[in-house]
């Protein structure tokens, strides 16, 4: 493949996310919402499917040779978790959002072409299990992340009985915050077998544990302790959901220092 | 040989909700047996094609004639024959001809029309109007490709607009808003409080939507007893009103009390042992709930003025959108029209074949010793060419000659452009 050609298909996943942010985005306005969902979902899916997997082929790895491919890997796992979710909710009004936050994170990962650095540690089964759980409990905790933005926005919508037409495409608040949780409560579990493989992984190949690994260890904690609340908090026996999908939805924050530290660690 | 086939018109007379009250439909109502017993009687009067579409909104009888305005005439005559409905119905009758007929028909088909505009039955109401219409031979090639015509334009509306959705009454209303909060309704508990008729519709509604599970609570339990007919469901008094309102999702008071049944303090203590959120609905008058419940986080108390706010946004929407499904209904009449502006020209195409034919044959006729006779491909190739060339001066012959004598009497621009548009003589062999 020419490299003209190369760049152009990095850039693809990120330029069908962006247009289907606009689709989706128009859909919530104009008619036909509650008809067959759009194409274009499934399509930059699909394409950014087709792209991880020809660079996993083309390089003879697996398509995280860099924290950037990380991050492509997520977002790919974030999209997927939404056509899931539009599929059980059965409603593409939460098609702009995941979209957006798919087109940002594959956009970066497009603009850093970083020669890949890890293809030597990728050898080792333990590291390729590490990341792969680590960048799809990622992409599940940022899904979960904006369920809980949703089902905050519903929730408010329909105390303040703004029954506009929004409100009647959202899927319903029972749905949201049954997916909320399962998501967020698989991206934890993911995640927390990723940091305890990485820190098995590191002993076995006896790694220096540097001051920025050091700030990556810290912030996986603070997200694996930050998500770990939700279900705790679920256990109390009152009324505590508009708290749950606080901290779910605030949970982006530790999650993208974490990405970001991430990005510098290695 | 000309053609066969009549240049056929659509007609449609009608009684409608628009036009008559219900009591007037019904006697004007032509079910299944007396709809085919009229169309028999239209056909035998010189109607080539019929259909009845008969519902409670609407009843009518849609014609294909070379005369629409006589199809019209034996419609109202058979229709009076077949119903005997009192004096003066016809003045509630509406008739349409030609282009007029076509636009109701597909203004009907698409819901546009319709009592509750975007209604979802209707589409099905005209194709089984047209397939009954077709199974007993009353509905040939122009009311089949008009009905085909009318329903794909309604699908078209359906897909491209929000005509249909949104519910438009107040206890559908109520279930969509309870759907919104709660989920899937046959997984929820529903407590209805009271036992009055406004009890029984909502409950009814609910009952409708898939609800399953019920409580009934009243100050008098055998009341709420009469709640179990409509659907079976567990017997409270109001005094367990705590426990119900910690137990259910769902929570529809209409009592006639003359204060707050459902008070602040008690959905607060209710609120304390759950995490699910709690739909309260309200329809008594007075209030059955005091206002000061939608504080309490988690509760979600509406109103039928919010229901009303509902609907009307709801009805607005529609309205809206009646617009874009006008647009797209024009569209899909101007493609009908055109098929049908085609079948004009049918009748001299199919002479014009006819002529064509018979001269291709002649010359065959008269080439076909040569051809026998012809040795090796020279010769073949000569007969062949002479074949052609017969052949082409044959058929051209009276188109030029009446392009000339046209030419000559003026009309040269208008033929020259005739011509071109039949020929395209600059395209490429």
């Amino acid at each position: 493949m020419s490299h003209a050609m190369s760049e152009l298909w990095r850039w693809i996943p990120p330029l069908l996310y962006g247009l289907a942010v606009v689709v989706y985005g128009r859909r919530l306005r104009l008619p036909g919402a509650d008809g067959s969902a759009p194409w274009v979902g499934p399509v930059a899916v699909a394409a950014h499917l087709l792209q991880l997997s020809s660079l996993s082929w083309s390089q003879g790895r697996l398509p995280f040779g860099t924290m950037w491919e990380a991050l492509s890997l997520s977002t790919l796992v974030l999209s997927g978790a939404y056509l899931l979710v539009e599929r059980m909710a059965r409603s593409t009004a939460l098609g702009a959002p995941f979209f957006f936050l798919a087109a940002v994170g594959s956009s970066f990962a497009a603009g850093n072409n970083d020669p890949p650095r890890w293809p030597v540690l990728v050898q080792s089964t333990l590291f390729a299990v590490h990341v792969a759980l680590g960048v799809v409990g990622i992409g599940l905790l940022a899904a979960s992340g904006l369920l809980a933005a949703s089902w905050l926005l519903l929730y408010r919508l329909l105390r303040g009985r703004r029954f506009g037409e929004f409100t009647r495409t959202m899927p319903d608040l029972a749905t949201l915050d049954r997916l909320f949780f399962a998501v967020s409560s698989l991206g934890t579990i993911l995640l927390a077998c990723a940091a305890v493989l990485g820190l098995v992984w590191m002993r076995t190949f006896h790694l220096a544990v540097t001051p920025l690994v050091s700030w990556k260890m810290v912030t996986v904690l603070l997200v694996l302790v930050w998500y770990a609340a939700i279900p705790v908090l679920r256990q109390r026996r009152s009324w505590s959901s508009s708290w749950i999908s606080w901290v779910g939805f605030l949970g982006l924050i530790p999650l993208g220092v974490m990405i970001w530290t991430g990005t510098r660690a290695i | 040989m000309p053609s066969e086939r009549p240049r056929l018109h659509a007609g449609v007379v009608g009684i409608s909700w628009r036009t008559a009250p219900s009591e007037l439909r019904d006697e004007c109502l032509l079910p299944p047996e007396r709809a085919d017993a009229l169309l028999l009687a239209l056909r035998a009067r010189g109607v080539r094609e019929g259909a009845v579409l008969s519902t409670c909104n609407r009843v009518e009888i849609w014609t294909a004639s070379e005369s629409p305005e006589s199809a019209a005439e034996a419609c109202l005559e058979e229709w009076t024959e077949a119903c005997h409905p009192r004096a003066g119905w016809i003045d509630k009758l509406y008739i349409h001809h030609h282009d007029a007929a076509v636009d109701h028909i597909f203004r009907v088909a698409a819901s546009v029309d319709s009592l509750v505009m975007g209604e979802a039955q209707i589409p099905g109401q005209v194709r089984m109007a047209w397939e009954s219409a077709r199974a007993h031979g009353h509905a040939g090639f122009f009311l089949t490709r008009l009905s085909q015509a009318a329903l794909g334009a309604s699908k078209r509306v359906r897909s491209g607009t929000r005509l249909g959705q949104g519910a438009l009454s107040v206890s559908s209303a109520a279930v969509d808003l309870a759907r919104k909060i709660a989920g899937d309704l046959s997984k929820v508990s529903v407590a209805v409080v009271g036992a009055g008729e406004m009890a029984e519709h909502a409950l009814t509604g609910f009952v409708h939507a898939g609800a399953r599970k019920f409580v009934y609570a009243n100050r008098t339990v055998a009341n709420a007893r009469r709640l179990q007919a409509i659907a079976p469901g567990r017997v409270e008094d109001l005094s367990a009103l705590e426990s119900i309102l910690a137990q259910s999702d769902v929570v529809v008071s209409a009592t006639g009390a003359s204060g707050f049944v459902v008070t602040s303090g008690l959905v607060r203590s209710a609120m304390r042992g759950r995490r699910r959120p709690l739909f309260l609905l309200d329809i008594a008058a007075p209030r059955d709930v005091d206002p000061e419940v939608s504080k309490v986080p988690g509760v979600f108390l509406y109103g039928i003025d919010d229901l009303e706010q509902v609907v009307d946004k709801n009805r607005l929407q529609r309205g809206e959108e009646a617009h874009l499904a006008e647009s797209i209904l024009a569209e899909e009449l101007e493609k009908f029209r055109a098929w049908w502006r085609s079948l004009s020209v049918v009748p001299v195409l199919t002479e014009m074949r006819d002529r064509v034919h018979a001269v291709a044959h002649a010359e065959v006729d008269r080439f076909l010793p040569r051809v026998l006779h012809a040795q090796g491909d020279v010769q073949m190739r000569e007969v062949l060419d002479d074949f052609a060339q017969a052949l082409s001066n044959k058929f051209l012959h009276g188109p030029t000659a009446g392009a000339r004598k046209a030419a000559a009497e003026g009309r040269e621009a208008e033929v020259a452009a005739v011509l071109r548009e039949l020929f395209h003589p600059e395209a490429k062999p």
